[in-house]
């Protein structure tokens, strides 16, 4: 009876191993069917958005030349997972192969990425919070601070701080973005398709959305320059989907 | 009968009217000619209009009947126009001349049959035309095509996509006077032939028995198909021949020499070409043709250079191959260079320097710009590059060895994958693991999906988050105020006396609505005193806790002075009297009055 237990979890462990489409992904990728391999992966992210499914599509992209969104997908992977140096890497690599500057980012801008914009924001109410008490309290019953309040008025502010410099480096965030673009594409001066050429933009360079107007977007590209273009054009390192 | 005739009268009338706008004439000029000389048939279409000047419908072929023995060749067309006034009325006439060479292949009367052309939508009938050719007499002077001729130094064979230099050379025989050239054309549609340049050699030389002044040009000559291909040049230019005159001029002999030829003589337009020349182009070999062969074909050099010995990684680094020598320097295209690990490299850029005015001869060379992807002592790859030698009809292969560069590590570099232990251990053991290569890192997967964190701002639009910030702004307001109280309590007796009589006040008023609703007036106006007492002590700040009636009523305004006074002294009346004069409820609205007041 034991055995047929076992068995019996056995074979259901197996069956739900099969059915994950993160697994499947790897499976098609090892095969060479890249195709196959980002619908899976992207299945995958449907269902729970992780850092390895978006680096994986990235590389199953990467092998069928959508090199551009591929570059999103490992930025998008970074994001999620700032400390892994195997995706700055692949990015960088990624970035070269785009005759892109591959910079690794700063140390304070990795760690700006260690906890999300909300859990920062979180932080930074607590932090407030504890630092008004900290302070407020004494005041008000006119009483000596103790160690612990004055461990919260060295800690509180502190976190303060620290919180409020690292969503000050995040601010942008929704704001950034790649350029999904095949080949070198006119951003134009004015939000509108015959408007005049103010620069280019490469496939898979980063920028930044200025403004927004219709279907158009004003951006900045990391070579400085300044344009209209498409939303279809540009993704938002935030936008999940 | 009458009206048929008056119908055919005007029709015959009206008819030449219409014609008479358009003249068409056709003739040989000379009409009498030498054998072996040769003649123009021209045909002239000449329309005359008062109003405005016509335009001329271009004529591209003339539809001349077949069965005349003349060899007819060289079309060309001209036009001129021209206008008169008469009397102050303007006419106009455009004249479109139709020119084609005529020679004959022996003496005898020529004659092109009359012919129908259709001209503007109507039929043109264009006349006949005859030609005379006499024998040619021992002492005739030499024919035109003696006098100027065109040749053209053309090989039998080439290579498709090898580039000759042909020259092309005019001959005028010492008495023709060359005036000017007015068109270059050629025929060659298997080949590319460069322009006319404006450069042109002069000399002298020596043909069958004659004295020519020559003319030559030099041109690049690249057929682009194989097969036999056709090809053949002409120029038009115009020159004076020597006795000229004498061709239409009956009264002289046009077969003799003239003493007076040279001076009479005047300007023609002629026409020289080469005869049609067929070349074999081949097909280059593709046996042992090697891989490295990019379309050149002549005999060249090969020199490869860096600009250092030395770089930083990431640094470009430029690396040129220059081929030197003879051949096809425009269908070279550049040696490519697999990308490796170690290098990215780009497209070149081209730079030809020539040392002939064809460009068949000079330096071409090829800037590559190499850069390193890792640091260490790498080589710039081996340069391959291959020519056709059309002489010894084969393939030859240059190499230039790599070149070593010294590739210094930078401060922001590539980023290395996952350092593993070297492939070959230090003691020489048996390596048990191998780092990956850059490109194998490259294309790893991740095997570990771990749930992400939304990198998102969205804990601002979360009402949870709201309210927490509101309940810890609550609790920290609700805490600061019991502490400021409690301190105030320790610190201030006034403010400990009226937090005292405050708490009191709010018992005794519940005391006395119950002795009031139990109708128990005793107990009433005790606690309706003392609450009175404890209101005066908030209002004064100071205990009244023993005041009298007069003291409390001196807190209120004039108006409940008196009720006040009536108030305690019915308490009094009824604590020590045991009866009262007014009922309760009257009491009652009196002690809310005052204490409202209060």
């Amino acid at each position: 009876m034991k055995i047929l237990l076992h068995l019996f979890f056995l074979s259901l462990s197996a069956i739900l191993l099969s059915a994950d489409p993160f697994q499947k992904g790897s499976e098609a990728y090892h095969a060479s069917e890249y195709e196959k391999a980002q619908s899976f992966f992207k299945e995958a992210l449907r269902q729970e958005e992780s850092a390895a499914a978006h680096h994986n599509l990235a590389l199953a992209l990467y092998q069928t030349q959508q090199v551009s969104l591929a570059a999103w997908h490992l930025e998008r992977a970074l994001l999620l997972d700032p400390l892994n140096e195997e995706y700055h890497f692949k990015l960088g690599a990624l970035r070269q192969v785009l005759s892109l500057p591959n910079t690794h980012p700063e140390w304070y801008l990795i760690g700006s990425r260690i906890l999300s914009p909300s859990a920062w924001i979180a932080w930074l109410a607590v932090a407030f919070w504890l630092s008004l008490g900290a302070f407020l309290l004494p005041l008000f019953g006119r009483f000596g601070a103790s160690l612990s309040f004055k461990a919260m008025r060295l800690i509180g502010p502190g976190i303060l701080i620290l919180s409020g410099i690292a969503l000050y480096l995040n601010r942008d965030l929704p704001a950034r973005g790649i350029f999904i673009v095949d080949t070198p594409t006119t951003l134009h001066a004015a939000p509108a398709s015959a408007a005049p050429q103010s620069g280019l933009c490469r496939p898979g360079e980063r920028g930044r959305v200025l403004d927004q107007h219709g279907e158009y977007l004003k951006v900045i590209t990391e070579g400085e320059a300044r344009g209209w273009i498409r939303n279809t054009e540009f993704r938002r390192i935030q936008d999940r989907s | 009968m009458r009206f048929i005739s008056i119908s055919l009268i005007i029709s015959l009338v009206i008819q030449p009217l219409l014609l008479a706008e358009v003249e068409v004439s056709a003739r040989f000029n000379p009409p009498r000619i030498a054998l072996g000389d040769s003649s123009q048939y021209i045909v002239e279409i000449t329309e005359r209009s008062t109003d405005r000047r016509p335009e001329v419908e271009r004529i591209d072929a003339l539809p001349i009947p077949d069965g005349h023995e003349l060899r007819l060749s060289n079309g060309r067309t001209s036009s001129g126009q021209r206008t008169r006034i008469i009397n102050g009325t303007a006419e106009y006439s455009v004249t479109q001349s139709l020119l084609i060479d005529a020679n004959a292949p022996r003496a005898g009367t020529f004659t092109l049959p009359g012919y129908t052309l259709n001209y503007r939508g109507e039929n043109l009938r264009i006349p006949a035309a005859t030609l005379e050719v006499v024998e040619r007499t021992a002492d005739a002077g030499p024919t035109r095509d003696e006098l100027v001729f065109l040749e053209a130094e053309l090989p039998d064979q080439i290579f498709i996509g090898q580039t000759i230099s042909l020259e092309l050379k005019l001959f005028l025989e010492e008495s023709v006077q060359l005036s000017g050239l007015n068109s270059f054309d050629r025929s060659a549609n298997g080949f590319t032939i460069s322009e006319l340049p404006d450069d042109f050699r002069e000399d002298v030389e020596l043909a069958n028995g004659r004295r020519y002044r020559t003319l030559t040009w030099r041109l690049s000559l690249t057929p682009i198909q194989t097969g036999a291909q056709e090809i053949s040049f002409q120029f038009g230019l115009t020159a004076r021949l020597p006795g000229q005159n004498s061709r239409n001029n009956l009264r002289q002999s046009p077969f003799g020499s003239s003493l007076f030829d040279d001076f009479f003589g005047r300007s023609e337009r002629i026409n020289v070409f080469t005869e049609p020349r067929e070349i074999e182009v081949l097909p280059l070999p593709e046996a042992d043709q090697p891989q490295s062969f990019t379309g050149a074909i002549g005999k060249m050099a090969l020199e490869v250079a860096s600009d250092g010995e030395s770089c930083l990684e990431g640094e470009p680094i430029l690396f040129s191959v220059v081929l030197k020598g003879s051949g096809n320097f425009e269908r070279i295209n550049e040696p490519g260079f697999p990308e490796t690990t170690e290098w990215k490299n780009y497209s070149p850029e081209r730079n030809f320097e020539s040392d002939d005015p064809l460009g068949l001869r000079g330096e071409l060379r090829f800037d590559y710009v190499f850069i390193p992807q890792k640091a260490g002592r790498l080589q710039l790859p081996e340069t391959r590059f291959s020519y056709f030698d059309p002489e010894l009809k084969e393939y030859v292969e240059l190499v230039a060895p790599p070149i070593p560069i010294d590739v210094e590590a930078a401060e922001r570099r590539f980023s290395e994958p996952a350092r593993l232990p070297p492939p070959v251990a230090e003691d020489g053991s048996l390596p048990l693991s191998r780092a990956l290569t850059a490109e194998e890192a490259m294309l790893t997967l991740n095997y570990r999906p771990e749930p992400a964190r939304a990198p998102d701002f969205a804990i601002l639009e979360s009402p949870f988050f709201l309210a927490a910030n509101l309940s810890a702004a609550l609790l920290l307001a609700g805490i600061s105020n019991w502490l400021h109280r409690q301190r105030r309590n320790r610190e201030d007796p006034t403010f400990r006396l009226c937090a005292e009589a405050r708490k009191q006040l709010k018992l005794l008023e519940k005391d006395y609505r119950r002795a009031l609703a139990s109708g128990n007036a005793e107990a009433f106006y005790q606690h309706a005193q003392s609450a009175l007492r404890h209101k005066a002590t908030i209002r004064v700040r100071r205990s009244m806790q023993n005041a009298d009636a007069h003291e409390i009523a001196a807190q209120l305004p004039d108006d409940l002075h008196e009720i006040c006074l009536t108030f305690f002294k019915e308490a009094d009346a009824h604590r020590f009297g045991g009866n009262s004069k007014q009922p309760l409820e009257r009491s009652s609205g009196q002690l809310e009055r005052i204490l409202n007041a209060l």
